[in-house]
């Protein structure tokens, strides 16, 4: 598994230490979000009547669906993440539970506020169909062979 | 590639008898490669036709000599070699057609080639086995039939449009089209289409496509091939050798463990779901402890109490950590080998149906680098590849699954699991892995449910290895003054929409400054390898420069998006130190939210162009 370096030979290695030395690996569906965030703020700042989570979710939903083209897995992220989805908790399912079973209380609401859901979904469908035939973004996603 | 060959033969068929080695490969005694499936049956084991009876010779005129003629066909069900490390994928001889066949624009008719094959040659060799026409000339003296065919009958060509492609871009069938697929299929026939075009020149205009998907659609006797015997249904049967419908019921299915039954589904879901768990704890593990232990033990208790490392002078550490793991990718790849990443994944999903296990190593090692180097490339890419490759080799190395489809399944298991996991919601996450592989849509929907499945037991593991809660991770009305989306509006969706079309407008923007980045380093000749320390050296000044200009702009963002989009403080950043910078950067008003933006774009750019790489554009 280990290559041994041929260290004898300096020039070699230095050389095949060059060519490879930059190599950083990741995704970027995080990265893409974080500058969907700060442009989604400053959407909030122009129109401060839209919710917050609309803005910053639906812009972060847009840029990261026209690079890594999904649509539907992006809406559910984000609105899992962002605790805005009605997919996973809503208020009418707290209320009848905490009526019956005086499990949760009023004072202290889920996380599963109503929806952005909708919004977010709109987002990246608007997205994915108005980067369909970019090629810019078809270089992102497919193996480009120099050779 | 033009035909040389006189306008006559492009109308018929050649047979000669003597060439043996036309089903070479085909009368194996390979077992798993003539299983019985319930729906092609009538194909593989009974069929009247054993293979091997025909040792025949087909010359297309057309093809053009370039094209070995005689082509081994592959055997019936794609029989992946448990010894060597591939999956043979029917390709033809002629390295263009190779080359054709491996273009991801066909990637949507690729899934049925196989039984394409399978269908042609079934329908040659029933043809085969009738006495030949009156047509084909020469026959018995006294009865006027024969009952042989023999070297220089004129064989008539099947007329019947064995398949018709559609493209996204054009949504009309052309006889590029059927020309490329049916030579892609590696089976040597050239239906009856208006000649006077080489195959040559239809396949060469064919690779011009840019289709966002080519699909591939069946004439009605296609269909009726793949229908259901039982329920006369369509779909299910498309679904091929993959099938869902078990025949022989659950209890033998449960016993027998069959490719592709539900039954496997559900033990391989289980066993994968535990592996790559367990595989996303390890890497879990692994990275936060380096990160606490590169970015908060080392400054805060060695840096901090030092006599000697004055406060002003605290930002050199950003960018000596970021220098100093930048140096670390590039001697673990010289070191390991190459890694890989997500465009190479998907090319391994499509071609081979797995992702070799040579590349878990080096991507685990190369993507936790470029991690705690600080640059702007996150844990999933990494985690997919090395959780899509343990599915692979778990179907293929523990359950002995050979077939392509079979593998393909355990393998988007796999890497559902690792998203699944990851984010913390295995719906989103598992939609993710299956989405990623197409440019528009979900290509593999027929693995989805299963691949759910295995997104869910795999976040059970992870979740409870690590002991991390399925929650939501971000608030983002905590520090709004409450005010709660009460309830979504019809005008939100509009605006929602609206909104995703300024944020793809912002990704064109990020994308064309890529590429002009991009090309910008060409012409400064830094991609050339020669040059790449200073390639290196350069992403690394700018990730860590603009790092301490705008800390926001460091690591992966997942933390960081709590604080962007909430306006918090600069010190509430999770990992930068010092956190706040060179000159303290706060995100206190929407121009400064713009300059974050911009500063990701560039970074993002910067780390992915810091990625190039000898043979292969390297981004993730």
């Amino acid at each position: 598994m280990f290559a041994r370096p041929d260290c004898s030979d300096l020039g070699k290695f230095t050389q095949a230490f060059g060519s490879i030395i930059p190599g950083f690996r990741g995704g970027f569906i995080f990265p893409l979000m974080l500058a969907g965030a700060a442009f989604g703020r400053v959407v909030y700042a122009i129109y401060p009547s839209m919710p917050l989570p609309v803005a910053v979710l639906s812009f972060s939903a847009g840029m990261n669906t026209a690079i890594t083209r999904t649509s539907l897995a992006t809406t559910i992220i984000l609105g899992f993440l962002s605790g805005e989805s009605q997919l996973f908790a809503s208020c009418n399912f707290h209320w009848a539970w905490t009526t019956r079973l005086t499990r949760f209380d009023f004072l202290h609401p889920p996380a599963g506020e109503p929806c952005a859901t909708p919004s977010i979904l709109s987002a990246s469908l608007c997205s994915l169909f108005a980067t369909a035939y970019v090629g810019s973004f078809c270089r992102f996603h497919t193996l480009i062979v120099n050779n | 590639m033009s035909s040389e060959k006189a306008p006559d033969e492009d109308s018929k068929l050649r047979i000669t008898p003597e060439a043996p080695r036309y089903y070479g490969s085909h009368n194996t005694t390979n077992n798993n490669s003539t299983k019985d499936y319930p729906h092609h049956s009538h194909t593989s084991s009974s069929s009247p036709v054993t293979p091997g009876h025909f040792t025949r010779t087909v010359v297309v005129p057309g093809f053009g000599d370039s094209m070995p003629t005689p082509t081994t066909l592959p055997p019936q069900s794609t029989p992946l070699s448990n010894k060597s490390n591939d999956i043979t994928m029917t390709t033809h001889n002629d390295p263009s057609l190779r080359a054709l066949l491996q273009n991801e624009n066909l990637r949507g008719s690729t899934r049925f080639l196989h039984q394409f094959e399978q269908q042609k040659q079934h329908r040659l060799l029933q043809r085969l086995e009738q006495p030949p026409p009156m047509s084909t000339g020469g026959g018995d003296e006294g009865t006027g039939h024969k009952r042989r065919w023999s070297s220089g009958d004129v064989f008539p060509l099947d007329t019947t449009p064995l398949l018709e492609t559609t493209s996204v871009q054009d949504n009309t069938t052309t006889v590029d089209d059927q020309l490329l697929l049916l030579a892609a299929s590696g089976f040597p026939m050239l239906p009856a289409f208006p000649t006077g075009r080489a195959a040559g020149e239809a396949t060469a205009t064919a690779t011009t496509y840019t289709t966002t998907n080519a699909t591939t659609m069946m004439t009605e006797g296609e269909l009726a091939f793949h229908r259901n015997p039982r329920n006369n249904s369509i779909g299910a049967s498309v679904r091929g050798i993959v099938n869902h419908i078990t025949s022989k019921g659950f209890l033998q299915d449960a016993r027998s463990l069959a490719e592709g039954t539900i039954p496997q589904s559900i033990v391989l879901s289980f066993f994968i779901g535990i592996v790559c768990g367990v595989a996303s704890y390890l890497y879990y593990t692994a990275l936060f402890f380096l990160l606490d232990l590169f970015w908060t033990t080392i400054p805060e208790s060695y840096i901090v109490p030092s006599p000697y490392w004055k406060e002003e002078y605290y930002w050199v550490y950003a960018p000596c950590v970021t220098f100093f793991f930048a140096l670390l990718v590039g001697l673990s790849v010289v070191l390991l080998g190459e890694p890989g990443d997500l465009p190479f994944t998907i090319a391994c999903i499509h071609k081979q149906a797995y992702i070799p296990m040579n590349h878990t190593i080096p991507m685990f090692c190369a993507s936790l680098f470029s991690i705690l180097a600080g640059g702007s490339l996150g844990p999933e890419a990494p985690l997919v590849a090395i959780c899509g490759a343990l599915g692979g080799f778990v179907s293929r190395r523990i359950f002995r699954q050979n077939h392509i489809h079979v593998v393909r399944k355990h393998t988007l298991m796999g890497m559902a699991g690792a998203l699944s996991a990851f984010f913390g919601c295995p719906l989103g996450g598992s939609l993710f892995a299956l989405e990623v592989n197409s440019r528009f849509g979900i290509e593999y929907y027929e693995h989805m449910v299963e691949a759910i499945f295995a997104g869910e037991i795999t976040l059970v593991v992870f979740r409870s290895l690590s002991g991390l809660p399925i929650a939501p991770i971000w608030n983002l009305t905590q520090d709004n003054g409450g005010h709660h989306m009460e309830e979504s509006a019809p005008w939100m969706v509009v605006a929602g929409g609206c909104i995703g079309l300024l944020g793809a407008g912002m990704a064109y923007v990020f994308a064309v400054f890529h590429w002009a980045q991009m090309g910008l380093f060409d012409k400064l000749g830094l991609l050339d390898n020669s040059k790449a320390v200073y390639r290196a050296l350069l992403g690394s000044i700018v990730i860590s420069g603009v790092g301490l200009l705008v800390p926001h702009t460091m690591f992966w963002g997942e933390e960081e998006f709590q604080v962007v989009s909430s306006m918090s403080p600069t010190s509430k950043l999770p990992f930068m130190w010092p956190t706040g910078g060179l000159i303290g950067f706060e995100n206190d008003s929407p121009y400064k939210s713009l300059i974050i933006g911009l500063a990701k774009i560039v970074t993002i750019s910067y780390t992915v162009a810091s990625g190039k790489y000898t043979d292969h554009t390297y981004i993730a």
